[in-house]
């Protein structure tokens, strides 16, 4: 690529998405490069330029340039603030923003489906499932301007473990362009046929088991970070819009208590929305302002689990009240209360809140306006020792262990738990900032000697978690080299450096 | 004929007990006719048979044949010709020494078993501790690991336990060279939780929609996904199959509802898994049924003739079966009404089967998996299926295309008649989709069942290609895989590029996984050749 000049390329890409599709402007780079998260030293590279393809076709031909030029291609289709680094260069390139190709192509009340652009964004994909009775499985509290098929391509957690049976959930079908330029669809959307053909014989493109044949290549392309190629489009699964709700909250000092209960709770598929949060992680869902955050904290239970009971089309009140009357025994039998509300909000309140993506400013930004994630994927009960290590390691290196943002979220019907930490500083003061870029990369090392597992590392984490698995590395490099054997796809990440 | 000092090799690795090149041994494991489409009695002869006991046995195995440039083949319960080698010169790596669960992690629900663990055994063991393993239609007697692994994988109780391909979890693989690799938190020592990652899942390589069916080396370990099993740890009916006696655990029951028509079963029975209901949940044929429990009455010509049984298999063809195992009785009083509410707006008759005797039989025979062990009394099965998608597409695909085939196959004398109407069909992931079946039974000695299968596959085949749908051979038979490769963006050649560089050798047995022939239409008429081939041009175009 060195020896193409920018102005050819930018001719060569206009002539794939039009001129007005291609900025240069170095304010819309800032968007996709000053990610909140950190990224690996020497940090990112500027882009070249941003390309807006409008389908699929454009992405082909952008996908089969770069092979030509040499160019790196940078995926981006959720808006600005990124969070994990997936869009800022690793290696001068172009980034690929997908967010004009925002379409719901499809959706199906009785089969619970949609096809969705990487564009969609949840509040609009929430939406528009309301008008048919349906509702998205939601992250928590996704920013307004998250990509709903970049969420689930990154496997991040949804919190409604009964929904998610295996790690693709809420995943189904794709339309794949590998870094080759070639074009796969996936699952029953693979074919044969077109999908118009396929609606004709009333196939909704629902089969999450990969294929076609014996490949599962959306296993192969979630959480690569862009690295194998782009997709298009996906279909995804919804849920029916419950007509009776039922929130609760059960607060809770002991923790291997709580978890025994959600054990207990998940292996009988009881509540919808289910999570637990430490009292800093709650205080920052339920308030808005710094001072209320704080003292708002120091009110709630060390530990709060969050759960949701629901009625849908059929008999929902009687839905409700056995699934009441159930968790009541298993309640009494682990000696937890279910409630009503804990200070400052109802579980109605707390629900609104989870129904919804973000309100501006993203939540992790409200206490101080920076922040530094750290997750893993672990067992539910190994969580609590994982915690004790966190706090340990922030108290160490002087940030304080009470403002450290827990969140587990069990998955895979509760056979393993994902957990987030959140550390909050003030990008404007360097040294806060010093010293919770300081406690991530120490509690990074120190969580995975304990045995945290990084599913889905980012930026310097990725270097932590592939240390750990060479053989998987080797074979990952194999697989890369058949998808994109130029390396033309987001050079640079997780463990691709040197293909 | 395995060279002398590769014999000496796997002797000196395995015990010499362990490794034989017996002629009449080999023969007993090419024999191998279920879920054939190969109109041929046998299935190519293994030059050696080797049993390794642990995951080093696989590994010295793996290496040997590579040094020597020979292939091998791995299976378990070898429930078929998928099994078997699938060319001349292999080395069949025979798992039933490693026969062990290895843990049951009861907190996080699931099992680590070897391959020669058995379904029923396995789920025997997760019963006493209140658990069950999702079992596929084979029944007790297949192998979860190889079904997980490399093979299809869904049954009846998919509806509340999934499919095979989504309950693995971490997995140790001894790749096709003979290194190992394990899979997601495994590989960073961090124990079975997780199959994917860091970064991209290479359970995506492991397998698809099918598994590799031994092309990419030998699975010797795998975690599988245990569910909540609200009855008895003990689980020992007395008397076999119809026969059957034991009371239903505790808010359990076993409902048959009879639909009119279709679209009527369909829209039920949609509404029904959407609220999450049903152990099970599926339907089944009548005949299909009774043939593999009364094989010499149903091949009596006079019942076959008889006019009234042909009407109460007609009235029976759109039915569907729930097995309730609710944890609570308010749980079972919910399931009954959405269910009694459901069908009765769609015109069906709902029975209870307890109150007509049957509901332990059939109760206890799905969900302990034993009514498959009856499944050859009645010859050979082979099966013919689409892919897996929403109720509604399937409905269409059985009753328009598959259920007319079975019909021909049976009027022209191929297959038993097991009074076609309907195969098998059942929910997955409380319905997402469903999945249906035609199920042949042959005698497989006799040549013109065979060539009548194969013939009959090929209409099958068409059929499904027309009703935009992957058949389910094509993970597997190298004749589907080139016919639908290219209607499906060429996935055909993305496997032989993971199979090049996995197995530079191409020493594990790649027929079912990367080497490709021709799809023969000739037992189509001229009239049918020239619509296949329209047919297949015109769906290969829509994908370019």
């Amino acid at each position: 690529m060195a020896t193409t000049a920018i102005s050819d390329i930018r001719k060569d890409l206009e002539d794939i998405v039009g001129q007005a599709a291609i900025s240069d402007d170095p304010e819309a780079f800032g968007s996709y490069t000053n990610c909140l998260g950190p990224v690996k030293p020497p940090g990112p590279e500027r882009p070249l330029l941003v390309v807006r393809p409008a389908d699929t076709a454009q992405v082909q031909s952008l996908v089969r340039l770069a092979n030509e030029l040499g160019l790196n291609l940078i995926p981006a289709s959720s808006g600005a603030p990124h969070v994990h680094g997936g869009t800022a260069p690793y290696a001068e390139g172009v980034i690929v923003d997908l967010s004009s190709m925002n379409r719901i192509v499809r959706m199906n009340r009785l089969h619970k489906v949609a096809i969705i652009e990487p564009g969609v964004t949840f509040g609009q994909l929430k939406e528009e499932a309301a008008r048919q009775d349906l509702r998205p499985l939601m992250p928590l509290l996704p920013r307004a301007t998250k990509s709903v098929l970049a969420s689930y391509l990154e496997r991040e957690p949804i919190t409604f473990p009964r929904f998610h049976w295996d790690m693709t959930d809420p995943l189904l079908c794709t339309e794949l362009v590998f870094g080759t330029g070639d074009l796969m669809r996936t699952g029953s959307a693979a074919g044969p046929g077109t999908l118009e053909q396929q609606w004709e014989r009333e196939i909704q493109q629902k089969n999450p088991t990969g294929g076609p044949g014996a490949v599962n290549f959306v296993q192969l392309f979630q959480a690569s970070q862009g690295t194998m190629g782009i997709a298009t489009w996906a279909s995804i699964k919804l849920e029916m819009l419950p007509k009776v709700r039922r929130p609760r909250f059960v607060p809770e000092a002991d923790l291997d208590r709580l978890i025994d209960f959600s054990y207990r709770m998940l292996r009988l598929k009881l509540g919808d929305e289910f999570l637990i949060l430490n009292r800093f992680a709650l205080a920052n869902l339920l308030a808005e302002d710094p001072a209320e955050i704080k003292a708002l904290a120091e009110k709630q239970a060390p530990y709060t689990l969050f759960y949701c009971v629901a009625g849908y089309q059929h008999f929902p009140e009687k839905r409700v009240e056995f699934q009441e009357h159930d968790i009541a025994g298993v309640a009494q039998h682990y000696a937890v209360l279910p409630r009503d509300e804990v200070p400052g909000a109802s579980a109605v309140r707390m629900l609104e809140i989870l129904d919804n993506p973000s309100p501006e400013p993203y939540w992790k930004l409200r206490f101080k306006g920076g922040f530094r994630e750290i997750s893993f994927i672990t067992t539910m009960d190994r969580a609590p020792s994982f915690i004790a290590l966190m706090e340990e390691t922030a108290s160490s290196l002087g940030y304080a262990a009470d403002e450290v943002a827990a969140y587990l979220q069990p998955m895979m019907q509760g056979r393993n738990c994902h957990v987030e930490f959140n550390l909050f500083y003030d990008p404007a003061d360097e040294g806060e900032a010093q010293r919770a870029g300081k406690v991530f990369d120490a509690a990074g090392v120190a969580l995975s000697d304990a045995g945290a597992f990084f599913s889905r590392p980012y930026g310097p984490l990725s270097d932590i978690a592939y240390a750990g698995c060479p053989d998987t590395v080797a074979t990952l490099r194999k697989v890369k080299q058949l998808f994109d054997p130029n390396g033309v796809m987001n050079r640079g990440k997780l463990c691709f450096e040197e293909v | 004929m395995l060279p002398e000092e590769a014999y000496k090799e796997l002797q000196d690795a395995l015990g010499p007990e362990n490794i034989s090149d017996e002629p009449a041994l080999l023969d007993a494991y090419a024999w191998q006719p279920a879920f054939s489409i190969n109109p041929d009695v046998w299935t190519p002869r293994p030059i050696a048979v080797a049993l390794p006991g642990s995951t080093e046995d696989v590994v010295a195995i793996v290496r040997i044949c590579n040094k020597h440039g020979l292939k091998y083949k791995a299976m378990c319960l070898g429930w078929g010709a998928h099994a078997a080698p699938g060319c001349e010169g292999v080395v069949q790596i025979d798992l039933r020494r490693m026969d062990r669960i290895l843990e049951i992690d009861e907190k996080n629900m699931y099992v680590v078993v070897e391959p020669f663990a058995v379904a029923g055994q396995i789920n025997a063991e997760a019963k006493k501790l209140g658990f069950s393993t999702h079992m596929i239609s084979a029944g007790a007697s297949h192998s979860p690991l190889a079904s997980s692994t490399s093979g299809w994988g869904c049954c009846w109780d998919g509806v509340s336990m999934s499919w095979s391909s989504r309950n693995v979890m971490g997995v140790e693989w001894v790749l096709p060279t003979g290194d190992v690799l394990r899979l997601g938190s495994l590989d960073s020592g961090l124990g079975w939780f997780s199959g994917d990652g860091p970064g991209p899942s290479l359970r995506g390589i492991m397998r698809g929609r099918g598994g590799a069916f031994g092309g990419l080396g030998v699975f010797t370990r795998c975690a599988l996904k245990l569910y909540h099993w609200p009855g008895p740890t003990e689980n020992v009916p007395d008397g076999l199959l119809w026969d059957t006696h034991k009371e239903l655990p505790e808010n359990s029951r076993a409902y048959i509802a009879l639909f009119g028509d279709e679209r009527a079963l369909a829209d039920a029975t949609q509404e029904v898994a959407n609220e999450g209901i049903g152990y099970h949940s599926f339907g089944v044929g009548l005949g299909n049924f009774l043939s593999g429990i009364w094989p010499h009455l149903m091949r009596n010509e006079a019942f076959r003739k008889a006019e009234w049984l042909r009407k109460i298999v007609d009235v029976m063809q759109f039915n569907w079966m729930w097995l309730l195992c609710a944890n609570s009785p308010g749980e079972l009083e919910f399931q009954e009404m959405v269910i009694r509410k459901e069908v009765a707006e769609h015109g069906g008759v709902l029975i209870d089967m307890e109150q007509i005797g049957l509901g332990q039989p059939l109760f206890w025979g799905w969900v302990l998996g034993s009514f498959m062990g009856v499944a050859t009394r009645c010859g050979v099965i082979g099966t013919m299926w689409g892919q897996d998608e929403v109720q509604h597409a399937m409905m269409e695909e059985r009753v328009h295309g598959g259920e007319p085939i079975k019909a021909s196959g049976v009027e022209r004398g191929f297959v038993e008649n097991d009074l076609p109407g309907s195969g098998f069909h059942f929910f997955l992931e409380e319905g997402i989709v469903s999945h249906y079946e035609e199920v042949l039974w042959y005698d497989h000695r006799d040549r013109k069942a065979t060539q009548g299968v194969r013939d009959m596959v090929a209409e099958y085949t068409m059929m499904n290609i027309d009703y935009c749908m992957e058949s389910g051979f094509v993970a597997g038979e190298p004749e589907l895989r080139t016919l639908y490769g290219p209607m499906e963006h060429n996935f055909h050649e993305w496997q032989k590029k993971i199979k090049g560089v996995l197995d530079p050798g191409d020493s594990s047995d790649p027929t079912l996984y990367s080497t490709e022939q021709e799809f023969d239409l000739s037992s189509l008429s001229p009239a049918e050749q020239a619509r296949a081939r329209r047919l297949i041009e015109e769906k290969r175009s829509g994908n370019r």
